[in-house]
């Protein structure tokens, strides 16, 4: 069974008079394990995927199967734990949080749970992520004293902490030079390819689409064949 | 257990120059009522000490009705003075010390000219156990009262228009209650300056024993005044009294006798009341205004926070708990540094001039604890009231609005 299951997905946003019509009909299935990259212009409907798959937003019409769950209709604060447990959310410009220094930031997602674990028990795992990402030397860094690059490392440990069935990143490289950029596919592919986890993300650029096992592309809210 | 709180309490240290106005509003609100506050009780202290301990005692008795015509100052409506009956107020529980007065009026004179005065007739024996702080002001030059003299103590302004003084003679002219006049002649012990200016005009303070003489009321008071272990309890003690003397008699306290000074006790809460009220509400725009910004300022942070599945109740914790924080800060360094400033003005010692006279007297301001404990608690819930709305909209922010922003 597929981890996604995307079936006439529709979007459109009431501005006044006009309606915008971001997503109309898209159908996407993500199995476990994949790494797949969707492309496409500015304005196509990215990010409006993106969130809706991430359970930030409800899709207009359609079915949304995440896990075997149907979740399409459900209410937000209903999803916030299929948010916190299912998936992982890496964004263009980093949203770390900025009085937490990089451990704090690395745990917090599974620091905010009611049964979170003993701080000891987080702070194990904060480091095998963190030497994975490899930011073992700026766990008591804040935010401010990071480079870019860091910065996005330390929203991928923190997408990565809970143990997710699915890593959505929004244009992870679109703030990062170019070589940076190289490190960043080449840290999410690492991950993909040793440890399974899945990954689905937008970008512009067309030189980091070469890494990808899968490219999709849409355009104007429908998924080009 | 949810690790949220914390970021709370991080978020407060986040924009200092924010929570530094913030803090400082609550800061400067609660140590301007605690001052205020202190102030205040110390003058009423000291009115109710002198009203209290030096003239009513905290209840007195009279003959049924008494008080309804007191501007008449009626010596029919007499008590009997004994011992059996000062044992059995001394016995009531709470009762700690009691004297019998008699009040009366006549006519004053100097053998040239005559007025009218108001009497009142002491035991001079047992006058300070009802009010310890009876004592009478002497001008220079006057002697104490001794209980079995036919002697006068006179209100000065009195004394100087009739030209007394210590050591002169002067004659007293009363009605009995049966309408017999009666005259006397008293020597002058010394002239009295009161708070009052209508006592150094009118009053004349004799023994008990003079003033029974004159009315032939031997044996008898019109008032009895009672002194009481605390004034928190007065309303209890009074029944109690009530209770034990039967329905012959009515028991009154201070402030019931004394409404002027009891107006004047409240309407001094009222104002307090009225301005601690502005700077609460001073407080809790500032407040408002801050969390306000903060929220503006997060947006995208809230956004975050819901992407990664906290629930838009955490949010609202989130905002309140830091707005508490705040609030806990400033209300608790407020009240630190209004006890200080009160410390600070006790131990240099405030003069303090009774209204209408030159008495002084050391005011003494101070809090209770529980009115400082309160003044925490109310900075604190005030905090929370003011961050309440923008904890809402913080909670209800569209997350895919709050991570486009920017
Ligand atoms: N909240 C909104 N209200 C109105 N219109 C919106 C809103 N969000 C997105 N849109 C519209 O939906 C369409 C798709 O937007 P979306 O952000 O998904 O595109 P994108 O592919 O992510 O673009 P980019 O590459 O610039 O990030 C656009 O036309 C956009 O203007
Ligand atoms: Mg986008």
């Amino acid at each position: 069974m597929n981890l996604i299951e995307l079936k006439g997905i529709q979007k459109s946003y009431e501005l006044g008079k006009t309606t915008v019509t971001a997503l109309r009909g898209v159908d996407l299935s993500i199995a476990k394990g994949e790494f797949t990259v969707i492309t496409g212009p500015s304005g196509s409907g990215k990010t409006t995927l993106l969130n809706i798959i991430g359970c930030l937003d409800r899709a207009s019409a359609g079915r949304y199967q995440l896990d075997g769950q149907d979740v399409s209709n459900r209410d937000f604060d209903d999803l916030a734990g299929v948010r916190n447990q299912k998936i992982g959310f890496i964004f263009q410009n980093f949203n770390l949080i900025p009085v937490l220094d990089v451990a704090e930031n690395i745990e917090f997602p599974c620091a905010v749970r009611k049964d979170a674990e003993k701080p000891e028990v987080l702070r194990q795992k904060v480091e095998r992520l963190a030497e994975a990402v490899g930011l073992k030397p700026y766990l008591h860094h804040k935010p401010d004293e990071l480079s870019g690059g860091q910065r996005q490392r330390v929203a991928i440990a923190r997408a990565l902490i809970t143990g997710p069935a699915l890593v959505l990143a929004d244009e992870p490289t679109a703030n990062l030079d170019s070589a940076t950029s190289e490190q960043i596919i080449d840290l999410m592919l690492a991950l993909n390819r040793e440890q399974g986890v899945t990954f689905l993300f937008s970008t512009h650029d067309a030189r980091v689409v070469k890494h990808a096992k899968r490219a999709l592309e849409i355009r104007d809210g429908v998924m080009v064949p | 257990m949810s690790r949220l709180p914390r970021l709370a309490v991080r978020n407060v240290g986040r924009n200092r120059r924010r929570t530094l106005i913030t803090g400082a509003a609550i800061f400067v609100c609660v140590t301007l009522v605690i001052v205020l506050k202190g102030f205040i009780t110390g003058a009423q202290d000291l009115m109710l000490a002198d009203v209290v301990e030096g003239r009513t005692g905290a209840l007195q008795i009279h003959q049924k009705g008494y008080v309804d015509n007191i501007e008449a100052v009626p010596t029919r409506m007499n008590l009997p003075y004994t011992p059996a009956l000062i044992a059995k107020i001394k016995a009531v529980p709470g009762v700690k010390g009691v004297t019998g007065r008699l009040q009366f009026n006549g006519l004053v004179s100097n053998g040239r000219a005559q007025t009218m005065f108001i009497g009142k007739a002491i035991d001079v024996a047992t006058e300070k156990e009802a009010c310890p702080r009876a004592d009478a002001v002497l001008k220079p030059g006057g002697q104490p009262l001794v209980p079995l003299e036919r002697a006068a103590l006179v209100g000065f302004e009195l004394a100087n228009s009739f030209q007394l003084a210590p050591g002169g003679t002067v004659n007293l002219l009363v009605s009995s209650p049966e309408g017999r006049q009666n005259s006397l002649d008293v020597k002058v012990k010394a002239l009295t300056s009161s708070s009052f200016p209508f006592e150094n005009k009118r009053v004349l303070t004799v023994p008990l024993k003079t003033a029974q003489e004159l009315l032939g009321l031997d044996g008898r008071v019109t008032e009895y005044a009672v002194a009481i272990d605390d004034l928190n309890r007065i309303d209890e003690t009074r029944a109690a009294l009530a209770a034990a003397l039967g329905p012959e008699f009515e028991v009154h306290t201070w402030a019931e006798l004394q409404t002027f000074v009891r107006d004047i006790i409240n309407r001094q809460s009222l104002v307090m009341g009225m301005i601690s009220l502005v700077l609460f509400v001073i407080a809790l725009t500032v407040i408002a205004n801050t969390m306000l910004m903060s929220v503006f300022e997060r947006v995208r942070e809230i956004g975050t926070l819901l992407a990664v599945g906290v629930k838009r109740l955490q949010v609202l914790q989130l905002f309140i708990i830091e707005a508490a924080v705040l609030g806990l800060l400033g209300g608790v360094a407020g009240v630190i540094a209004g006890r200080l400033a009160l410390l600070g003005m006790t131990l240099k010692g405030i003069e303090f001039e009774m209204p209408g006279t030159s008495t002084r007297a050391l005011l003494v301001p101070h809090v209770t604890p529980g009115y400082i404990v309160g003044a925490v608690v109310v900075a604190t819930l005030g905090a929370v009231l003011a961050a309440s709305w923008p904890s809402f909209r913080a909670s209800r922010l569209n997350p895919v609005d709050a991570l486009r922003n920017g």
